[in-house]
């Protein structure tokens, strides 16, 4: 039986706008285990970015509880909510989000250097990524130099680097061209292939239907497909 | 987060905006700059002040000088006389604490001296033999007024070096020689030692080597043609007891001078102490203009650093998200203002020495040396680091209490 990886129970978040309280999430129960490649969709407004800030510990719940790896998440401390993005979860943004003034290897390196690792284990490591992502030719470029496929790939190899219990992907195409978009989701594929728990966050259904699980949310609800 | 990221980060964003960060740290040089030749100055002051106290007497000198006879005292001024003998052998007899006197009879500070057909005017003085001790003279060659010289009312000189190199020249011996003060010959028996202090071909000793001192009774027989000795020095070499000395002198002549208070005693110390306060009231006042400075500095880096987070908002989303605490994001600010303030110091006081430097150079009058010493410039630097962490502080709190999800959706 495969390992739970996250465990959502009755998670709730409320808004307080001053007048009125908006409830972004109600009641959440998900289960998401060890290897599997998840697609959460829905409109904007739905309440999806807030349960990816949730599930990526960017946020905290109002209420209910969130198991990572059997701990309990919701309770947690902002030092400690910062170790475990920074050990446990690895993150895909649709801009890339690469720091501009360090070329690819040091972007890679980034999280090892808040994750405490010796600065040769950080460059044996990051040289090591690179190549599975394909860029090891390019680590001393910076990231306005290389093409938007190239930059996601190194945002990859960079959420990949502390070996997270799972990767959160946020619209990791939407920025791209159909072909190189193409091309990361078969990066995402082998990569689930190899084992890694992926989780996508999109609004695009063909993009939602390549992965093997999909959640929509609507309204703060979960409806899986 | 390693220190040493830190540093690279900050390097790299000074680099990319080379313009503002010098900009920023124009503030801070200049501050480090002002404080350090501030400094510079004041210990050259310092230093020229007490060679000058010591090149005259020291804090051991004591003066006695006329003084204004106070109002109530007018209608008896003419019970008065001026200083005699007599009152010299009424300190002896009554302070047995003081060392030495120097009674002195100044015909002139720009009296004519002749040798030949060459004239230079200098101050010549009828003294004793205690004007060696007080006023720090020494006696070069040939030898110093005697005793015998002045009972017997010798007409000898000891010349200083100014008046020896203008009349007899560098090289020859003055020695013997008669030179014409006023119109009486004298008898060249010594000559003193060169003096010289300051810098740039300026030498503000030079009023000790234009001098030319003959015996005092022969002063007397020969210009004065009275025995009055207007200025009386004595020298007390304990100097914790100058003070209580001076005062006991201070009665001893008004008494021999009819109860009348025409006379003054003045101690060095006085001087020192005007000098000293002085000097604080500088300090004070300098201070405050370099500190004022070194604020507007740390303005500039605090504003700077606020507008460089500003402009990095996602960055430090970026990095919050990938698992930087707030601690390492604070570090981080705090590292880069110290950067700047640090490279500001350095070159801060490097402009000091080139400052001192260029002072010294164009205005040379007036002016002490400046006496550069390494524990101020350290301090000088080490206000510019503590510039850059206090006005560090709240730009890096500001950074690191960023919500992630909000830096990170910033565009």
């Amino acid at each position: 039986m495969p390992k739970t990886v996250v465990e959502l129970i009755d998670i709730c978040k409320t808004y307080d706008t001053g007048a009125a309280a908006f409830e972004a999430l109600h009641k959440i129960n998900l289960v998401i285990e060890e290897g599997e490649f998840l697609a959460i969709i829905g409109p904007s407004g739905s309440g999806k970015s807030t349960l990816m800030h949730i599930l990526g510990c960017l946020d905290t719940p109002t209420s209910g509880r969130m198991l990572l790896e059997g701990k309990d998440i919701s309770r947690m401390s902002a030092n400690e909510l910062s170790a475990v993005r920074n050990k446990r979860i690895g993150f895909v943004f649709q801009t890339f989000n690469l720091l501009p003034r360090f070329n690819i290897l040091q972007n890679v390196e980034l999280p090892m250097v808040y994750g405490g690792v010796s600065p040769f284990e950080r460059k044996r490591r990051a040289m090591d990524i690179l190549k599975m992502v394909g860029l090891d030719d390019r680590w001393n470029h910076l990231p306005q130099e290389l093409s938007g496929g190239q930059r996601q790939r190194a945002a990859i190899a960079r959420a990949l680097i502390m070996n997270p219990a799972m990767v959160f992907a946020d619209e990791p195409t939407g920025n791209l061209d159909t072909k190189t978009g193409a091309q990361i989701m078969e990066l995402f594929k082998e990569l689930n292939n190899a084992g890694h728990t992926i989780i996508l966050v999109t609004h695009d259904k063909d993009i939602a239907a390549q992965t093997k699980r999909q959640i929509e949310i609507r309204d703060g609800r979960i409806k899986e497909a | 987060m390693g220190l040493i990221h830190g540093i690279m980060v900050g390097c790299k964003e000074m680099w990319a905006h080379k313009m503002r960060s010098f900009l920023t740290m124009l503030g801070v040089i200049l501050g480090v700059a002002a404080l350090a030749a501030m400094f510079a100055f004041m210990e050259g002051m310092i230093a020229d002040m007490q060679k000058f106290i010591r090149e005259t007497g020291g804090v051991e000198r004591v003066t006695c000088s006329s003084d204004q006879i106070p109002e109530d005292q007018l209608p008896f001024s003419s019970l008065n006389r001026q200083r005699r003998m007599k009152d010299i052998q009424a300190l002896m007899n009554n302070i047995p604490e003081i060392d030495e006197f120097s009674p002195e009879v100044t015909l002139g500070r720009d009296y004519p001296v002749q040798y030949l057909n060459k004239t230079v005017r200098v101050e010549v003085r009828g003294v004793t033999v205690g004007e060696l001790a007080l006023r720090n003279y020494d006696v070069e060659k040939g030898r110093f007024i005697c005793d015998i010289d002045r009972v017997e009312r010798q007409r000898v000189a000891v010349i200083g070096t100014y008046p020896s190199d203008e009349l007899f020249g560098q090289y020859a011996n003055p020695l013997g020689r008669t030179i014409r003060i006023g119109n009486k010959n004298f008898r060249v028996v010594g000559v003193l030692k060169h003096y010289t202090a300051g810098m740039g071909g300026q030498n503000w000793m030079n009023w000790k080597n234009r001098i030319v001192f003959i015996p005092m009774e022969t002063a007397w027989l020969c210009f004065t043609h009275n025995k009055d000795i207007p200025a009386l020095d004595i020298q007390v070499k304990d100097t914790s007891k100058v003070a209580e000395i001076s005062q006991r002198a201070q009665q001893v002549l008004f008494h021999t001078h009819r109860h009348i208070s025409c006379l003054q005693m003045r101690t060095n110390e006085e001087m020192v102490e005007n000098f000293s306060s002085r000097t604080a009231a500088f300090n004070i006042t300098l201070g405050i203009v370099a500190s004022i400075s070194m604020l507007v500095g740390g303005i500039g880096i605090m504003n700077i650093m606020l507008a460089s987070i500003n402009e990095r908002i996602r960055e430090i989303g970026i990095r919050k998200a990938i698992g930087a605490r707030n601690i390492d994001i604070l570090l981080q600010v705090i590292v880069e203002a110290v950067l700047l303030s640090i490279l500001g110091g350095v070159l801060g006081v490097g402009v000091s020495l080139l400052l001192t430097k260029f002072i010294t150079f164009f205005v040379k009058e007036n002016l002490s040396a400046p006496i550069v010493k390494p524990e101020q410039l350290l301090f000088a630097f080490s206000v510019s680091v503590i510039v850059g962490i206090v006005f560090g502080i709240f730009p890096a709190f500001k950074a690191a209490r960023l919500d992630p999800i909000e830096a990170l959706r910033h565009e």
